[in-house]
C-alpha cells in the first residue's frame, strides 16, 4: 500500500437484520483515496452511502474485510481506539449534524477539544481562529436553533475541522441546503482541501455535488463502482 | 481541571432540561408530606416515590440526552467520557430531588434517600446509553 493512500478497504461487507429480513448494505467494497483527494459517492437512498462512509469514521465495524485509515487497522482498534480516531484522524460530519442544541456554537466547535483535553486558553485561539475561517465569526453564543440551515452545516464542519484531521467524511452536506448555499459548502470543502491537504468523501444522492469532486464513484445495491453516469 | 471541565456537557444538560424543575418540584412536594404525616409508614411510601421521580425526571430529559450522547460520540468522545458525563448529569438529578428530603426527613432516611436515587439514576442512564449504542441510535 502506498504511503500516499490514507484510506484503503478491501473487500468489505455489511449486513443489517431488520426484523425478519436480512439487508446486505455493503457487497464486497473496495476502495483507495489519496491524500489530499476529494472523492464523490454518490447513489440513491439505502444503496450503502453512509454505511460505508460510517465504516470509514469507525462508527460501524464492517462483518468481512480490511479498512485501513491512516494506517489503523479498524478492526484491530477497541471502542476507544475508534474514538480517538473520530476525535483526533477523521472528521466526520453525519446528514443530521449532530449538533447539540443546548451549547453554543462555540460550545459545539470546542466539544472534540474538551474530549482530547486541550487546555482552556489554547481551546478558546483555536476555536475562534477556526470560526473565522469558516464565516462564523461574531455567532460564538447563537444556538444552533438560531441558525439557517447553511450556517449549522458550517458549524458541524467547524466541528470536525478543529482537531485538525487528516480526512473529512460528509454524509449528504448538501441535501437540506438550497442549491446556492451547497455551491458554498462544496467551495469551502474545496478550500479545506486546498489549505490543508486534507482528504475529503462526500457522499450524495445529487449529481451536481459530483462536480465538485476530483473522482466519483457509484454506490448501487451495495457495490461501488466508477461513476460513468456523468460522462 | 480537564476532568472537571469534562463535566460542563452534564451540567448544562442538567440545567437546560426541564429533569431538574421535576426533580426539584417532586423533592419539595416529598418533603411537605414527609413533614406533615410523620409516621414512618409515610416515611417508607415517600422512599419509594423518589425512585418514580427520579425516572420521571430522567425521562423528562430523553430528548436532550439523546442528542447530547450524539453530539459527544461524534465528536469522538470515548465512553469513559460519556459515562463521566452522565455520572455527572445523574448526581445533579439525585441531589435535586434528595435536598429538600434531606432536610425533612428522620435518622437514616436521610442518609438512603440520596444514595437509593444516584443509583437509580445512574442506572437509567446507564441502560439508556447502551442501548443506543447497541441499537445504533446513536447515528
Amino acid at each position: 500500500m502506498s504511503m500516499d493512500i490514507t484510506i484503503w478497504l478491501r473487500d468489505v461487507w455489511k449486513t443489517y437484520v431488520d426484523g425478519e429480513r436480512v439487508v446486505t448494505a455493503l457487497k464486497g467494497v473496495n476502495l483507495s483515496v489519496k491524500r489530499g483527494e476529494i472523492v464523490g459517492i454518490q447513489g440513491p437512498s439505502g444503496s450503502g452511502k453512509s454505511t460505508l462512509l460510517k465504516i470509514i469514521a469507525g462508527i460501524e465495524r464492517p462483518d468481512r474485510g480490511d479498512v485501513i485509515v491512516e494506517g489503523y487497522n479498524l478492526n484491530m482498534l477497541d471502542e476507544n481506539g475508534l474514538a480517538m480516531l473520530r476525535n483526533t484522524v477523521v472528521g466526520y460530519i453525519p446528514q443530521d449534524l449532530g449538533l447539540i442544541e443546548e451549547l453554543t456554537i462555540y460550545e459545539n466547535i470546542e466539544l472534540p477539544l474538551l474530549i482530547a483535553g486541550m487546555p482552556r486558553n489554547e481551546r478558546r485561539a483555536r476555536v475562534l481562529s477556526v470560526m473565522e475561517y469558516i464565516g462564523l465569526k461574531g455567532k460564538e453564543k447563537a444556538k444552533p436553533s438560531r441558525l439557517s440551515g447553511g450556517e449549522r452545516q458550517r458549524v458541524a464542519i467547524a466541528r470536525a475541522l478543529v482537531n485538525t484531521p487528516t480526512i473529512i467524511l460528509a454524509d449528504e452536506p448538501t441535501a437540506n441546503l438550497d442549491w446556492s448555499n451547497a455551491v458554498k459548502v462544496l467551495e469551502l470543502f474545496r478550500k479545506i482541501r486546498d489549505d490543508f491537504n486534507t482528504t475529503i468523501i462526500i457522499v450524495s444522492h445529487d449529481p451536481r455535488v459530483m462536480k465538485y469532486t476530483d473522482r466519483s464513484l457509484l454506490m448501487c445495491d451495495g457495490f461501488l463502482s466508477e461513476n460513468k453516469l456523468l460522462e | 481541571m480537564a476532568y472537571i471541565e469534562s463535566l460542563i456537557p452534564g451540567i448544562k444538560m442538567f440545567i437546560k432540561g426541564r429533569g431538574c424543575i421535576i426533580a426539584l418540584t417532586s423533592g419539595a412536594i416529598l418533603a411537605i408530606y414527609v413533614y406533615v404525616l410523620e409516621s414512618l409508614s409515610t416515611h417508607y411510601t415517600v422512599l419509594a416515590l423518589t425512585i418514580t421521580s427520579t425516572i420521571s425526571a430522567i425521562l423528562m430529559d430523553n430528548f436532550i440526552l439523546v442528542n447530547t450522547l450524539r453530539g459527544l460520540y461524534v465528536s469522538g468522545a470515548p465512553p469513559s467520557f460519556i459515562r463521566r458525563v452522565l455520572l455527572c448529569y445523574g448526581l445533579l438529578i439525585s441531589m435535586t430531588i434528595s435536598l429538600p428530603l434531606i432536610i425533612t426527613f428522620k435518622c437514616w432516611f436521610k442518609l438512603v434517600t440520596p444514595i437509593l436515587t444516584f443509583i437509580v439514576a445512574y442506572t437509567i442512564l446507564t441502560f439508556m446509553y447502551k442501548r443506543l449504542s447497541r441499537e445504533g441510535i446513536m447515528l
